[in-house]
């Protein structure tokens, strides 16, 4: 990419709506930017998006913020975003930690904590409440030097405490049973 | 990233189908072991089997716990035994069969397969021996598993080892009365049989197998039977041709499972990954039962008309499926039929639904073939031998494998009930009609000449 260009990651909220995708990426548009990448979802009704985008050098966060305001009913974050910050792959395994149970305050807050007392990664998390459980989803990288035993352990003594049920199990048998591929591509 | 959806629905096949990888059969060739010393061939088969073995059981458990999926079955299967009795005599038999027991059971495996005789077009001194230890040596061992080849397309059917067959098969049950004729349980004839088998108890690693060699068996018939049923209550309009594309695509799922964690095993253990077997082997639990697929698709009293063709769409859906998740099928691949292990062909068989003459036609359009089926311990030896030829026949005209495993449960009669226990299940004991009345086409001996299908050059 041009070096008189700049990386500027946003955030956007707004009540979902249509047109609201075209709203956005016209004013993007508009300023000369040009996307790198995108993940939207919806949650609750809320339109929530984030967008990496390359921007001509003259134009400032805050050019970014004031022309993406203009959009009704939006909330927007800009932040600049240096080439040293992006991330660095990751060393280790993919493994999903799959857990539901009652529905309770604590599952997350409980698994997470475990997650980044061992060191472990969680690239994606996945929630919902079905019939009154709550299921969980993460996707984690396992770093070499975390035994997956160990991790496995520790994970299953908090959902004890919990009252959930657990499992951890390698990405590639979701690859496997899912996919024309019979192994997670690595990052 | 996989969508959550996905992974969920994986999840529930596992936790709550029945998904397992139902055997990791390790293929050892013991041909290196033969020696004209009985004591120095011993001892070599006891550090061959331990040198290519000790390591199986916890390298599956590690990977077992690594998928989260549970490798119900680690078994070993040895060379055809018969080729290393060649020179010595009937005294060696059942300490070789003790080495092969206590070898299995050190290394933490269930089941040890290959004492074999392959003799579809005449027997060798070795397989003679072999095959008249077989009733003693599966009475005086847990974990050895006999098999004999009497019959290939090629050969034609070897009627004198037929009738050999019939008495030994009537000769291990009763000299296992105490536990219902178990010592047939752990019999199979074959014809066709095959060299890369997982499945028990025929299994066995055939010439030209690499020296060791992974084989995995799947399997998933709760998986299937789930599959199904979600299909049939989705609302969408469905006719047998859907319901094989359903069975197709979940046969992949489970068959990917086989071909991931089966390769992994062999990697680690050093050793050439042989085949996948795609077959939909039965668990006597319910919910892991071939025949409640059938139920599902619409045959309410298994037997009933309509079986046959029920069972082949769903042996030739699941082979469809399978074949594309893995680059290396083979072994049985087809769905099993062994009535004593299957909870609802075994309540078919006590409610008078399925036959005998119903589930011979049922093999000649699906795996395997008369599989652990009970009859009454009074049936003579011919009768047996006879049943022996009828599905040999199946097999070798239909250049497929085909296989008896019969139990004449000594005491028992029609309706009653013989238990065996653990995989091998419970079942009533199906009568054979007509008994008696084919033994003068049995003692003509002699080989059932080789099909027009032989000259296939």
């Amino acid at each position: 990419m041009n070096k008189d260009l700049t990386l500027y990651v946003i955030s956007v909220l707004a009540p979902d709506r249509r047109g609201i995708i075209a709203d956005v990426s016209d004013v993007i548009y508009g300023l000369g930017g040009n996307l790198e990448a995108t993940s939207q979802t919806i949650m609750q009704g809320w339109f929530t998006m984030l967008i990496g985008a390359w921007f001509p050098a003259p134009i400032r966060e805050a050019d970014v913020k004031q022309a993406l305001g203009r959009v009704a009913d939006i909330e927007v974050l800009v932040r600049r975003t240096p080439k040293e910050m992006t991330t660095a792959a990751l060393g280790g395994d993919p493994y999903v930690v799959i857990c539901d149970g009652d529905d309770k305050p604590g599952i997350v807050r409980g698994l997470s904590r475990c997650c980044a007392n061992k060191g472990v990664n969680i690239d994606d998390v996945w929630n919902e409440v079905r019939e009154g459980r709550f299921i969980t989803v993460f996707h984690v990288t396992v770093p070499q030097d975390v035994d997956p035993k160990d991790f496995r352990q520790d994970l299953e003594s908090v959902a004890a405490t919990l009252g959930v049920a657990l499992t951890l199990q390698h990405q590639d048998i979701f690859t496997a049973t899912n996919s024309l591929q019979v192994h997670t591509k690595r990052r | 990233m996989i969508p959550s959806e996905d992974i969920l629905k994986t999840v529930e096949m596992v936790r709550i189908e029945n998904l397992d990888v139902r055997a990791v059969t390790l293929g050892v060739n013991l041909l290196r072991c033969a020696d004209g010393d009985s004591g120095k061939m011993l001892r070599k088969v006891r550090s061959r089997l331990h040198a290519a073995a000790s390591n199986l059981v916890p390298c599956c458990e590690e990977i077992s716990a690594k998928y989260g999926v549970e490798i119900r079955n680690k078994r070993l299967a040895i060379s055809a035994a018969g080729a290393l009795l060649e020179p010595h005599d009937a005294r060696v038999c059942l300490p070789l069969a003790r080495v092969l027991d206590e070898t299995a059971d050190s290394v933490g495996v269930d089941l040890i397969g290959g004492y074999t005789a392959l003799v579809q077009k005449g027997i060798s001194d070795g397989d003679q021996l072999l095959i008249d230890s077989i009733p003693e040596v599966l009475a005086s061992t847990e974990r050895v598993c006999a098999s004999v080849n009497v019959a290939s397309t090629k050969a034609g059917i070897n009627m004198d080892a037929v009738n050999l067959m019939g008495r030994q098969i009537k000769k291990s049950a009763e000299l296992t009365a105490e536990k219902d004729g178990f010592g047939a349980a752990k019999l199979v004839v074959f014809a066709n049989i095959p060299e890369d088998n997982p499945f028990m108890a025929g299994a066995f690693l055939g010439p030209g197998e690499p020296g060791t060699v992974v084989n995995i068996g799947v399997s998933g018939p709760g998986v299937i039977k789930s599959a199904l049923k979600r299909l049939l209550e989705s609302g969408e309009k469905v006719d047998l041709e859907r319901i094989a594309e359903e069975i197709k695509r979940t046969s992949f799922r489970v068959t990917r499972v086989g071909e991931l964690m089966g390769r992994e095993v062999a990697s680690r253990l050093g050793v050439q990954f042989g085949v996948v077997d795609l077959s939909l082997a039965p668990t006597p639990r319910v919910g892991d039962s071939v025949g409640e697929i059938l139920q599902v698709m619409g045959i309410e009293a298994i037997g009933a008309p309509g079986s046959t063709a029920a069972i082949a769409l769903l042996n030739d859906a699941v082979k469809k499926g399978g074949l594309f998740a893995s680059s290396s099928v083979g072994g049985l691949s087809g769905a099993f039929i062994p009535v004593s292990e299957d909870v609802a062909l075994s309540q078919a068989v006590a409610d008078g639904s399925l036959s005998l003459e119903k589930l011979e036609a049922m093999t000649s359009v699906c795996s395997v073939g008369l599989d652990m089926i009970v009859i009454p311990g009074d049936t003579d030896a011919e009768t047996i031998a006879a049943i022996i030829a009828d599905e040999m026949a199946i097999g070798v005209i239909n250049n497929k494998t085909t296989a008896v495993r019969i139990i004449p449960a000594p005491g028992k009669k029609v309706g009653d009930r013989a238990v065996f226990g653990g995989l091998f299940g419970a079942g009533h004991v199906l009568e054979v009609r007509n008994a008696g009345r084919s033994g003068r086409f049995v003692s003509f001996g002699g080989r059932i000449p080789a099909p027009l299908q032989s000259l296939g050059n």
